[in-house]
């Protein structure tokens, strides 16, 4: 088997043409920061040999690590290089069960290939019969060692991978003492951030279509906040919502076809509206805020933050019946809630006992929940395409992303390359036309 | 009728007017001193503005906005609220009807009633609570009669803060309506 990367799929060419856009190069940040819990947790635990490539093993361990399925150890054993007689003896005294041989090479041409293959620890037996081979240029190399992280989750624990999925936010910065906000994109663990949108009005939002191919977002550089579609494939932009009042929490459904906003025609609360083509429908008749709307996976329900009891809780709105069902008890600050992308779970931000923010995940269906963080602070969580981890902000570590994995085993940091604040990471979803 | 389109000073114009006529004739009269009676040139004079007198411009008159004139309830703009709470607070009312007063006498003004949050939990709710908060303020203004078109509430969230900062004192600083004139 053979793959070949090459970075940059037109979306650099076309943004650059199109967009003011400034592209920033690749900065190299800092190690990963990832810390796994203690107590009850049966992780596959491999171990990952260096490659040869300083760094590049790194980058397939961290990915692992993240997900919370795995225990990653990138470690010199004693076999390193001998892909068929490998010590696994020393392998399963490090723990592992798994081990992942493998090594990058330079090719004539300038491009690389990695090499690499699994075998059992346990048994000694290779997972497959030969080495498998990616090709990739220089831009591409940590897509080259994400691909590999890819492979291994899909191989070990049946799920897809998603160590190739972006995640758009908005960089809040300074340049000559004014603040400048930036819509950005950059790999999930904070590489190769790409910026959209540079602008001196606030920016917040950002929300995925659900191809990949374009970010709704909301904009105050009319002063007040209207929403706006940018494609990502030609740079190419829109107004969705410019009613009066205010217009913001774009989502978009599954179809593509409808936006749910927050809008304030009537000069009341926020209240929710499904724009399609033509129509404007209100989406629900209530007292109070309504706001953050997210479409379950089927298109058929919404999570929302409503006040209408006198504190903000989440909702789910059936949008056939228009009735809608409190699903946040206990706490009197629920808001931000996300459905996971097989609409079993959400995760929301929920205030604790000590009136610290924190990300809460619970069963839709029945209820039970679970706190996924517990240092306070956290704000606007969103699932990765595979429900395997979840991207929040914290305004307490502001310059980076953060991830937990959804068993709430591993926390981990993403630093971004920019100085500013991180606000609304938003995880794509698994695919697009161009990354 | 005529008299209620000369906001401040038409008010003024009839309470002179009536005191005057109160002075010195008996109440039979009054009724038509209101109707009768033009407006003291005293207090016509900033209303008509002479198109070819700069220096009688309607801004030589004194503007209780302005500090130097007064240190009034005027020259407080903030109203603050309590942490995810959009009622406005008791203790802010005598400042809300001061510029509600003020707005009633100027109809050609026109306030921005500006809803900010502290910088806690989900930039969207914040937002909305923002927007309550700076209805809550225009709602009262209406209600004592100021027009719609004199109103703008918008929020901010908590985009705008004012007090940077994770503290206590920097949030209760941030959960504020600003009321900020258009001309201003």
């Amino acid at each position: 088997m053979l793959w070949r990367f090459r970075r940059g799929l037109g979306f650099l060419a076309a943004a650059v043409l199109v967009l003011p856009v400034a592209v920033v190069p690749p900065v190299s940040v800092r190690a990963a920061d990832i810390r796994a819990t203690s107590g009850e947790w049966r992780p596959i635990e491999i171990v990952v040999e260096p490659f040869g490539d300083g760094g590049f093993a790194d980058i397939i361990a961290d990915d692992l690590n993240r997900s919370g399925d795995f225990r990653a150890a990138n470690r010199r054993t004693a076999s390193f290089g001998k892909t068929n007689d490998a010590d696994y003896a020393a392998v399963r005294a490090q723990g592992g069960e798994y081990l992942l041989v493998g090594q990058v090479r330079q090719n004539a041409n300038g491009e690389s290939t990695a090499a690499f293959q699994l075998a059992d620890a346990i048994t000694g037996a290779m997972l497959d019969d030969a080495p498998l081979n990616i090709t990739f240029d220089s831009g591409a190399r940590r897509l080259a060692a994400h691909s590999i992280g890819n492979w291994i989750v899909q191989k070990l624990s049946g799920k897809a991978g998603v160590f190739h999925t972006k995640v758009a936010y908005i960089l809040h910065g300074a340049a000559g003492g004014k603040k400048v906000y930036k819509l950005q994109i950059a790999d999930y663990d904070g590489h190769n951030a790409q910026t959209v949108l540079t602008s001196r009005a606030r920016l917040i939002s950002p929300a995925w279509s659900p191809d990949g191919n374009a970010l709704l977002y909301v904009s105050f550089e009319h002063r007040k906040p209207v929403i706006y579609w940018q494609s990502l494939l030609d740079g190419s932009r829109r107004v969705i919502a410019n009613f009066k009042g205010s217009n913001s929490a774009p989502a978009m459904s599954p179809n593509g076809r409808t936006i749910a906003a927050a809008l304030t025609l009537h000069g009341g609360d926020q209240q929710i509206y499904l724009l399609d083509d033509n129509r404007r429908r209100r989406a629900r008749q209530s007292a109070g805020i309504n706001t953050e709307p997210d479409f379950s996976p089927d298109g058929g329900k919404l999570l929302m933050t409503s006040d209408e009891g006198g504190t903000p809780q989440i909702y789910q709105l059936e949008l056939a019946s228009g009735k809608a069902r409190r699903l946040t008890f206990g706490t009197r600050y629920a808001v931000n809630a996300r459905y996971s992308k097989d609409g079993a779970l959400m995760a929301y931000v929920r205030r604790d006992d000590n009136r610290r923010n924190n990300i809460s995940l619970m069963d839709i269906g029945g209820g039970a929940e679970v706190w996924l963080t517990d240092g306070g602070g956290a704000d606007s969580p969103s699932f990765a395409a595979n429900d395997t981890m979840i991207m929040f902000a914290n305004e307490n570590r502001p310059n980076r992303l953060h991830i937990v994995s959804i068993n709430g085993k591993v926390l981990s940091g993403a630093g971004v390359a920019e100085k500013g604040a991180v606000a609304d990471p938003e995880w794509s979803p698994i695919s697009s036309d161009w990354f | 009728m005529k008299n209620k389109t000369f906001g401040k000073h038409g008010v003024l114009a009839l309470v002179v007017a009536l005191a005057v006529s109160g002075c010195a004739q008996k109440p039979q009269v009054s009724g038509e001193i209101i109707d009768e009676e033009p407006v003291p040139p005293v207090v016509e004079r900033p209303i008509v503005v002479p198109a070819d007198d700069p220096a009688e411009d309607f801004s030589a008159a004194p503007d209780p906005l302005d500090e130097r004139v007064t240190d009034g309830l005027l020259q407080r703009r903030a109203v603050y609220f309590a942490y995810d709470k959009s009622v406005v607070r008791e203790e802010y009312l005598p400042l809300i009807e001061a510029h509600t007063g003020y707005l009633l006498s100027n109809p050609d003004k026109g306030a921005l009633l500006e809803g900010n949050t502290d910088s806690r939990g989900s930039t969207e709710y914040n937002l909305a609570l923002g927007q309550r908060r700076a209805n809550a303020v225009r709602d009262i203004m209406s209600a004592g009669g100021v027009s719609e078109a004199q109103l703008e509430a918008l929020s901010y969230g908590e985009g705008e803060p004012r007090a940077l900062g994770n503290t206590e004192a920097a949030w209760a600083e941030n959960r504020r309506v600003d009321i900020r004139y258009r001309d201003e």
